[in-house]
C-alpha cells in the first residue's frame, strides 16, 4: 500500500515544518531589532544585473514573502498540530458538503462576513486577533485564521449570533424571507486533473489558508500546503466574483404587475 | 430545546441532505460556478446611515442574495459594516406591507390603491392648510423633491419638514451662521491626512464603522493618527483612543470655549488667518441667527471668564487635558479634522456648539487643507441630499434657498412655472410643534389637522411620545397616513397605510454627508401592490388635479409632474405606466436646476449613473467632463474661490468673503438631575441597528446579536441600588417612563450617576421619557441629556 511512501511524506512534512518555524522564529526576533538592515553581510547578496534589484536569500523567504498567503508558515503550531490531509487519504465524499453546510450556518449568504458562534467582550475591542490572526487549534474547536488582511475593527462586521449578555431575549427572533447566495459548487476545472479555479468571490478572502489551509476543514483543505501562492494556478473567475460593466444607460423600463 | 441546538440540528440535517444527495449521483443543484448561475451584479449606495457606502447587490432569480462592499467606491473601498453586509435581508421581512390599509370600525382593514388615493385627496381637498408632510432623510432626492414642490409649489403650504429635524437641524444652523452656506467645506478624504481626530461627543466605531476604520486602519499601515474621544460616556470608540475626556452633560460649550481662550493666551492661533479670513460674531438682541458684530478684543474679553480651572469645574475636564488639546490646535504642523454626529446636534445649545467647534478650527487655521476640517457627519442615508440640499425642511427651498426670501421665492415660481406668488413667505410649523398642534384640538389652536408621513416613524422617534404624538390618537377628526415598508409605531397608530417600495425595488438617488451625490436604479419588484413614494405623491397630485385643485396646475394649465415623451404626456400617475419613462431622472433634471443659485452645482443624472457618487459642486470643465469638488472654500481645489485669495467664504453672512468666529457662552442645561430625579440619561443607538429598529430588527443576524434595548449603568450605581445586569428596571422622568434591563458595564460604560438607553426597541419606548425642550434656531430637540430616576420593576414583564 502506500504507507511507506505517506510516513516518508508526513516526516518530510514535519521536517519543513520546523524548518520553517526556525525561520519564522528567527524571522521574528531579527525582527524585533531595531536595526533590521544589515541582516547579513559579507555579499551574502548576490550581486545581479543594475535594474534587476537584489535576491533574497534562501533563510530570508519567510520574511520576504508577499501576497495574502506569505505568512502560512508563520504560526507554526496551527501546522504542527493541524491534520494534514495525505494524498492517499483523501476527503471523503460528503466532507465538503458537510463543511459547506456548517459554514452557512454562520453567513447570511455566501460571502457574507460570519457571525460569531461564541460570546465575546462586548465592551471595547475584544482580543479576537490572538486566535484569528493566523487561527487556531484548541482540541476539537478550530478558531479560522481571518481570510482578508489585517483590520482593526473586528465587531464592525462580526457580531455574536446568540443572546449578547447576561440578558434574556423578550421577543422572538424575527422572520425573514431572504434566501442567500448559496456556496457555489467546487471550482471547475479545464480538464479532469487541471486546478479548479476559485468558484466564489474573493473579496475579503484573499487569504485562502483561512479555509483551505492545514487547519481549514476536510473538504475544503488543500493537499498541497507547501504552496503559497494560490492563485498562481487557481485562477478567481465565474459569475460570484461581483464585476459588473459600469451601466451607460437605464434599463429598460419595468412592467409592474 | 434551545434554539442553538435546533440551529446545530438543522445545519447537521442539511449537510445530511447534501451529502445523501451527492452519494446518490444526484445532479447537483450547483453545477460548477453554478451557485453563482444567473447572478447579475449591480451598484447602489447602502440603505442605511449618511456614510455613504456603496454596495454591490447581486440579483439572481428576481431577488436579492448577496451583498458585497464596492470597491470601486472612495468612500468604503470595498468595506462595509455589518449592517451594509446584511442590507437586503432588509428586502425580505416576512410581515412586509403589501397593500393598503384603511381604519375602519377601529381595526386596519385592506383597500384598494384606488380608495386609498381617494381618501387623501378629499382630505386634502377639504383643509389644504391643514395638511402636512412629514418625511425623512431617507427619502430619496426625487421623492424629497416632489414632495416639496407637491406641498410649497402646489399647495402654496409650507407645513413639510423632514424627522432630519431631529438629527441635523442644529449642523444646519451651525454651518449657515458661520460659512453663510449650509454643508461641511471638507470631506472624508480627511481623514486619510488629518494627524489628530477629535471626537465631539460622537461614536463612530458604533454608528459610522467604516468612516472609524478608515481612520484606526491607518494605524494598521503604519500610519499615525491620534484620536481624541470628548465623550460623556466611554464607548468602543474610546478603546481606540489615545485620550478620553469624560466631561459632563452639556459642558461641550465651556470646553469649546477654554480650548480657544488657551490659544489666544499662548498667541498660539493662527493670526493670519483669521486677519484675512474671519470675523467675530455675538448674540443679537433679539436673538437672529446672523447675530451682531464683535472685536477680536471683545471677543477676547469674552473668553477670559473660561480659564482652565472653571472650565475644569464646570465640565469635569482635568485643565492639564484642556491644555492638551489647545497645544495641539495650537501646532500649525498638524492636521486636525473634528467629527460630531447627534451629540452636539441634539443639544438645546445645538447651535452654539456647532458654531463653537468651527469657530475653534477657524481660529486655529485648522481649516481646508486636506487633513484640516471640522465635520459634521449625518446619521440617515440621505440626510443631506433631501432633507438639506432639496429643503424639505419647513423654512427651505431647494438649492439651499429659502421661503422668507422673495427672490429665492421667485426663482423657485421660473423653474416650477407658477404664477407670482404661489409660494408663501412664512415658514411652516417645524417638526415638534406640527406634532404639538396635530396633537392638540382645532378649537385650541391645532391648526393641522392631517399628516402624511413617508420613510419615518415618528410613534417612536418624537421626543416626549405622550404629549407630542398619543394624544393626536384620540382627538377627532385628525388623520394620520403613513408610508412605509413594515409595521411600525407609527402605522400601528395610523387611520391610512400605504405600502412602500424599498432601497432597490425602486429608483432612487441619496446624497451622503461628504456632499456626494449617488444613483441607483431598480433591480426587483417591490411585494405585493407596495409601490415607490414618489409615485405615491404625484398619483394624490393627479388626483387633487383631476379634481380641479388649482395649485395643481402650472401658469400654463399643465400638471405640475407633467413628462412628456414623443410630445405625449406620460401618465405616470398610473402605475402601470410609472417605469414608462425614468421619472427619477426627470424629476432630478428639473431640481438641478436649483443647484447653482448657492453654488451646489448638481452634475445631469446621467454622469452620476456612471459613478460612484460625485461631490458638490461638480463643474463642467472645458473639455465637456464634470469634476467634483472635495475642499469647498480653498482656492487650490473649489473653482467658485477668487483666484489669489487663497480662501474664500463666497457666502459670508458678512457679504465679505470671511467666515464667523462665534463666541458662544456655556449656559446649564434645561433639565438637570436633582434629588428627585437624580440620574442624567443619554439616547442614541447601536451598531446593530438603525434607527427605529423598523428593517434591523428584522435581519436575523443583527436582532439576535442586539435583540432588545437595555439600560446602561455604572456597577457603583447598580450596587447601590441593589442591581444586577437583567434585573428589570423602570425608568421614569416628569414626562413619562420606560420599564428595561439594566446592563451594567454593557456596551458602554457611562460614568457614575449616568444612565445610556438606546432607542432602537419599539417594545421599549424610551421617547416616553425625554425631553422635548429645542435648540432656539435649529428647533432641534435634545434627547442626550433629561433628568430621570429608576426603581426595580415589580415582577410583571414590560
Amino acid at each position: 500500500m502506500t504507507q511507506a511512501p505517506g510516513q516518508q511524506r508526513q516526516r518530510v512534512m514535519v521536517v519543513a515544518v520546523l524548518a520553517s518555524g526556525a525561520v519564522a522564529a528567527a524571522g521574528f526576533f531579527s525582527g524585533t531589532r531595531t536595526a533590521p538592515t544589515p541582516v547579513h553581510s559579507g555579499g551574502s547578496v548576490l550581486r545581479v544585473a543594475p535594474g534587476v534589484g537584489s535576491v533574497p536569500r534562501h533563510a530570508e523567504l519567510g520574511r520576504e514573502r508577499r501576497g495574502p498567503n506569505a505568512e502560512l508558515y508563520a504560526n507554526a503550531e496551527v501546522v504542527l498540530t493541524g491534520t494534514l490531509p495525505s494524498r492517499a487519504e483523501p476527503a471523503q465524499l460528503g466532507d465538503r458538503a458537510q463543511a459547506v453546510a456548517q459554514r452557512a450556518e454562520h453567513r447570511a449568504y455566501d460571502g457574507a462576513p460570519p457571525t460569531i458562534p461564541h460570546a465575546i467582550d462586548q465592551r471595547g475591542a475584544p482580543s479576537c486577533l490572538v486566535c484569528h490572526q493566523d487561527g487556531a487549534r484548541v482540541g476539537e474547536r478550530v478558531a479560522p485564521a481571518m481570510s482578508h488582511p489585517l483590520l482593526s475593527s473586528c465587531t464592525q462586521c462580526h457580531v455574536v449570533e446568540a443572546d449578547p449578555r447576561p440578558l434574556p431575549q423578550r421577543t422572538p427572533p424575527p422572520v425573514n424571507e431572504f434566501s442567500g447566495l448559496p456556496s457555489s459548487g467546487s471550482g471547475p476545472r479545464a480538464w479532469l486533473g487541471a486546478p479548479p479555479q476559485v468558484p466564489h468571490g474573493t473579496a475579503m478572502r484573499e487569504r485562502c489558508i483561512s479555509c483551505h489551509g492545514p487547519a481549514g476543514q476536510p473538504g475544503l483543505r488543500t493537499s498541497h500546503p507547501e504552496r503559497d501562492n494560490c492563485l498562481q494556478c487557481h485562477t478567481a473567475t465565474g459569475a460570484a466574483q461581483p464585476r459588473f460593466p459600469v451601466q451607460q444607460t437605464p434599463p429598460p423600463p419595468r412592467r409592474t404587475p | 430545546m434551545e434554539r442553538r441546538d435546533f440551529l446545530r440540528m438543522n445545519a447537521m440535517a442539511a449537510a445530511t441532505a447534501a451529502a445523501t444527495r451527492l452519494a446518490s449521483g444526484q445532479p447537483r443543484a450547483a453545477a460548477p460556478g453554478g451557485g453563482a448561475q444567473g447572478l447579475a451584479w449591480n451598484k447602489a449606495p447602502c440603505r442605511f446611515c449618511g456614510t455613504g457606502c456603496h454596495v454591490r447587490v447581486g440579483v439572481q432569480g428576481g431577488r436579492v442574495v448577496a451583498i458585497a462592499g464596492d470597491p470601486e467606491a472612495e468612500v468604503n473601498k470595498g468595506l462595509l459594516c455589518v449592517k451594509g453586509y446584511h442590507v437586503a435581508l432588509a428586502l425580505y421581512g416576512a410581515d412586509r406591507l403589501r397593500q393598503p390599509l384603511l381604519r375602519v370600525g377601529g381595526e386596519l382593514k385592506p383597500i384598494s390603491w384606488e380608495h386609498a388615493l381617494d381618501t387623501i385627496a378629499e382630505r386634502v381637498a377639504a383643509d389644504p392648510a391643514g395638511f402636512a408632510i412629514y418625511g425623512s432623510g431617507q427619502w430619496t432626492i426625487p421623492e424629497g423633491y416632489a414632495a416639496n414642490k407637491l406641498m410649497k409649489g402646489g399647495l402654496g403650504n409650507n407645513h413639510i419638514d423632514p424627522n432630519a429635524r431631529l438629527c441635523m437641524a442644529s449642523a444646519v444652523t451651525g454651518f449657515l451662521s458661520t460659512y453663510g452656506v449650509d454643508e461641511p467645506a471638507g470631506c472624508y478624504d480627511d481623514l486619510d491626512k488629518a494627524d489628530v481626530i477629535v471626537l465631539w461627543g460622537n461614536n463612530p466605531a458604533e454608528m459610522h464603522p467604516v468612516l472609524f476604520s478608515r481612520i484606526v486602519d491607518r494605524r494598521t499601515r503604519g500610519e499615525t493618527v491620534k484620536l481624541i474621544d470628548i465623550g460623556t460616556r466611554r464607548t468602543r470608540s474610546t478603546e481606540f483612543a489615545d485620550h478620553f475626556l469624560l466631561f459632563k452633560p452639556n459642558t461641550d460649550l465651556a470646553i469649546a470655549n477654554g480650548v480657544m481662550r488657551l490659544l489666544l493666551e499662548r498667541d498660539s492661533y493662527d493670526r493670519a488667518f483669521v486677519e484675512r479670513h474671519c470675523a467675530f460674531r455675538k448674540d443679537a438682541s433679539p436673538a437672529t441667527l446672523e447675530g451682531a458684530p464683535m472685536s477680536f478684543e471683545e471677543f477676547r474679553q469674552s473668553l477670559a471668564e473660561y480659564t482652565p480651572e472653571r472650565v475644569e469645574a464646570i465640565s469635569g475636564v482635568k485643565a492639564a487635558d484642556l491644555r492638551l488639546l489647545a497645544e495641539l490646535f495650537g501646532r500649525r504642523d498638524l492636521r486636525i479634522t473634528s467629527l460630531w454626529c447627534m451629540g452636539m446636534n441634539q443639544h438645546t445649545r445645538g447651535t452654539a456648539i456647532n458654531n463653537l467647534v468651527h469657530g475653534l478650527h477657524l481660529l486655529s487655521g485648522h481649516f481646508g487643507r486636506p487633513g484640516d476640517a471640522p465635520t459634521s457627519l449625518t446619521g440617515q442615508p440621505s440626510a443631506c441630499g433631501t432633507a438639506r440640499e432639496v429643503g424639505t425642511l419647513v423654512q427651505a427651498l431647494p438649492g439651499g434657498l429659502v421661503v422668507a426670501n422673495a427672490e429665492h421665492r421667485k426663482h423657485a415660481e421660473e423653474i416650477w412655472n407658477l404664477a407670482a406668488g404661489r409660494i408663501k413667505a412664512t415658514p411652516g410649523h417645524h417638526t415638534v410643534e406640527m406634532w404639538r398642534r396635530f396633537s392638540t384640538p382645532k378649537e385650541q389652536g391645532g391648526d393641522i389637522s392631517t399628516i402624511w408621513v413617508q420613510v419615518t416613524n415618528p410613534g417612536q422617534t418624537l421626543p416626549n411620545r405622550n404629549a407630542l404624538f398619543e394624544p393626536s390618537r384620540r382627538i377627532p377628526g385628525k388623520f394620520l397616513i403613513v408610508s412605509d415598508v413594515y409595521p411600525t409605531e407609527t402605522t400601528r397608530a395610523a387611520d391610512l397605510v400605504l405600502p412602500s417600495a424599498l432601497w432597490v425595488e425602486k429608483n432612487g438617488m441619496f446624497g451622503n454627508s461628504e456632499r456626494r451625490t449617488q444613483q441607483w436604479f431598480k433591480m426587483v419588484e417591490p411585494p405585493g401592490q407596495a409601490r415607490d413614494d414618489a409615485w405615491q405623491l404625484i398619483a394624490v397630485a393627479r388626483r387633487l388635479f383631476e379634481r380641479g385643485v388649482e395649485g395643481m396646475r402650472d401658469k400654463d394649465g399643465k400638471f405640475l409632474f407633467s413628462i412628456q415623451k414623443d410630445g405625449k404626456e406620460v401618465p405616470i400617475w398610473d402605475w402601470k405606466h410609472y417605469y414608462d419613462v425614468n421619472v427619477d431622472e426627470h424629476l432630478f433634471e428639473e431640481y438641478r436646476r436649483f443647484s447653482r443659485f448657492k453654488h451646489k452645482d448638481l452634475a445631469p443624472y446621467s454622469e452620476y449613473v456612471k459613478a460612484r457618487g460625485l461631490r458638490w459642486p461638480v463643474v463642467q470643465q472645458p473639455d465637456g467632463s464634470w469634476r467634483e469638488t472635495r475642499f469647498r472654500f480653498a482656492e487650490f481645489d473649489d473653482p467658485y474661490v477668487k483666484r489669489g485669495s487663497e480662501f474664500e467664504f463666497y457666502h459670508s453672512t458678512t457679504k465679505d468673503g470671511r467666515a464667523q468666529i462665534w463666541f458662544r457662552p456655556y449656559e446649564p442645561p434645561p433639565e438637570s438631575p436633582d434629588p428627585d430625579y437624580p440620574f442624567w440619561l443619554c439616547t442614541g443607538r447601536v451598531l446593530e441597528h438603525w434607527h427605529t429598529g423598523t428593517m434591523t430588527r428584522r435581519i436575523p443576524q443583527l436582532s439576535r446579536a442586539m435583540p432588545n434595548a437595555y439600560v446602561e449603568m455604572h456597577g457603583e450605581d447598580a450596587r447601590r441600588l441593589g442591581l444586577r445586569s437583567g434585573d428589570l428596571v423602570v425608568l421614569e422622568s416628569r414626562r413619562g417612563e420606560c420599564t428595561l434591563p439594566v446592563w451594567v458595564d454593557g456596551r458602554g460604560a457611562p460614568p457614575v450617576g449616568s444612565l445610556f438607553v438606546p432607542f432602537f426597541d419599539e417594545t421599549m419606548l424610551i421617547n416616553r421619557v425625554t425631553l422635548e425642550n429645542y435648540d432656539p434656531f435649529s428647533k432641534q430637540p435634545d434627547y442626550k441629556k433629561c433628568a430621570v430616576r429608576v426603581r426595580r420593576a415589580e415582577a410583571a414583564q414590560p
